[in-house]
């Protein structure tokens, strides 16, 4: 396999776990949301990413120290794969676990038509949205509980 | 007065209570899977003071990946066995033994020829040499056969227990599914389909060819039926452990096939 298809495999898998994400707060079933979107195919992508990381970090140029240093990491197509799913996971685990804060906190479900799609497209944009929308909202959710 | 000390930790930590059944079920075998780990851990000393090759690595590569591999077998099916409700039958003792005995007979095979530097597995260059690779291959089936008698042992006194019943499960598909590929693998003239004939270009540790096809990679897979089944049990829900046999399955299938077609799992 070329990392070039399982990069469009591993595309794929995540649209399908935005658009069950969608559904599950949509349709109002938590275990899509939680589970399935938030949970299982976070899981998935962390499989995959651990398998890369150990068969490719110790063939590659770079590290971590330097911006150059993570540059030259990532001109290595399975590594750049790998960052790529790491993004893939994590966004959707975020993704999940938002539209879960927003359910539990009892905040109304308009507001992630537009903080979902942005932490789809810009990750931490979409968590920064998420944070402003509970403080316009509902000001005590922000408070920090031990 | 009196000087209180926080009372022992008395946690129940899961990880020995697995080691504590597994080793009640088969001393034997647990022992041998100790022993095997260690001697895993020699190799990768070995390898450190003789630099001779064989395909490309170490020459003690293999025995190394041989010893961890049925070290996991045998605590493996140990920790399965413990699973098994007494009394165990005639059979099922037979097989431990058959199961203890050929897979050390295998890994001093291995290491005899690992340390003559030559091929173990498609060895035929002499009568000799092919008359041991066949008596090898009978080794070979003897672990197969005695796991695959286990797990239906297993499985079909599994008493309502659906770890049981993923534990046996589990190592049945294993051992039929690892049988079948390895099957195919002996009959032909080894495990690559295309690509370098050598290792010195696999994946790092497996050795997974990464410039053509490589049907260790199915055969590795198949295997793991025997952890990735009974952890399904963990949800607590029958239908996962048997969603589980059928994922490793079709992985099992996809992988084989895909190495026939020679191509390389990740090719770089």
């Amino acid at each position: 396999m070329t990392a070039a298809l399982v990069f469009s495999i591993a595309n794929t898998i995540a649209l399908i776990g935005w658009i069950v994400l969608a559904f599950g707060v949509l349709l109002k079933r938590p275990w899509w949301s939680d589970q399935l979107a938030g949970r299982f195919l976070p899981l998935g992508f962390a499989v995959l990413y651990a398998i890369l990381i150990v068969f490719f970090i110790g063939s590659a140029e770079g590290g971590f120290n330097t911006l150059t240093d993570v540059q030259t990491l990532f001109t290595f197509e399975w590594l750049a794969l790998a960052g790529w799913i790491h993004y893939l996971a994590f966004d959707l685990f975020i993704g999940a676990w938002i539209a879960r804060r927003m359910r539990e906190e009892a905040l109304p479900r308009w507001p992630l038509m537009i903080i979902l799609p942005l932490t789809f497209m810009f990750g931490p944009a979409g968590l920064l949205a998420f944070e402003l929308t509970r403080l316009a909202l509902k000001p005590t959710s922000i408070a920090i509980q031990e | 007065m009196t000087t209180t000390f926080p009372t022992p930790l008395n946690i129940e930590v899961p990880i020995v209570g697995l080691w504590r059944r597994s080793f009640a079920a088969s001393p034997l075998m647990m022992r041998s899977a100790f022993a095997m780990i260690g001697f895993f851990a020699m190799m990768l000393v070995l390898q450190e003071i003789d630099g001779r090759l064989l395909n490309g690595v170490n020459v003690w590569d293999k025995p190394g990946k041989f010893f961890l591999s049925l070290g996991v077998l045998l605590a493996t099916v140990s920790w399965a066995l413990s699973h098994l409700v007494p009394p165990r039958s005639r059979t099922v003792r037979w097989s431990i033994i058959v199961l203890v005995a050929s897979s050390w007979s295998e890994l001093v095979y291995i290491c005899i020829r690992a340390f003559r530097g030559e091929a173990s597995h498609f060895n035929v260059g002499t009568p000799l040499d092919a008359a041991l690779y066949s008596l090898m291959g009978i080794g070979s089936l003897g672990i197969a056969v005695s796991t695959l008698i286990i797990g239906v042992a297993i499985y079909r006194k599994h008493g309502g227990s659906l770890t049981a019943e993923a534990a046996g499960l589990g190592l049945a598909l294993g051992a039929g599914l690892a049988t079948l590929v390895a099957g195919y693998m002996s009959s032909g003239t080894g495990h690559w389909v295309g690509g370098d004939q050598t290792d010195a270009t696999g994946l790092p540790f497996f050795h997974w060819s990464t410039t053509g096809g490589d049907l260790r990679i199915s055969h590795f897979v198949a295997l793991h039926a025997m952890q990735l089944v009974p952890l399904a049990a963990l949800s607590g829900k029958r239908v996962m452990i048997y969603a589980m046999a059928a994922v490793v399955t079709m992985a099992t299938a996809a992988l084989f096939v895909q190495a026939m077609m020679g191509v390389p799992l990740f090719k770089v």
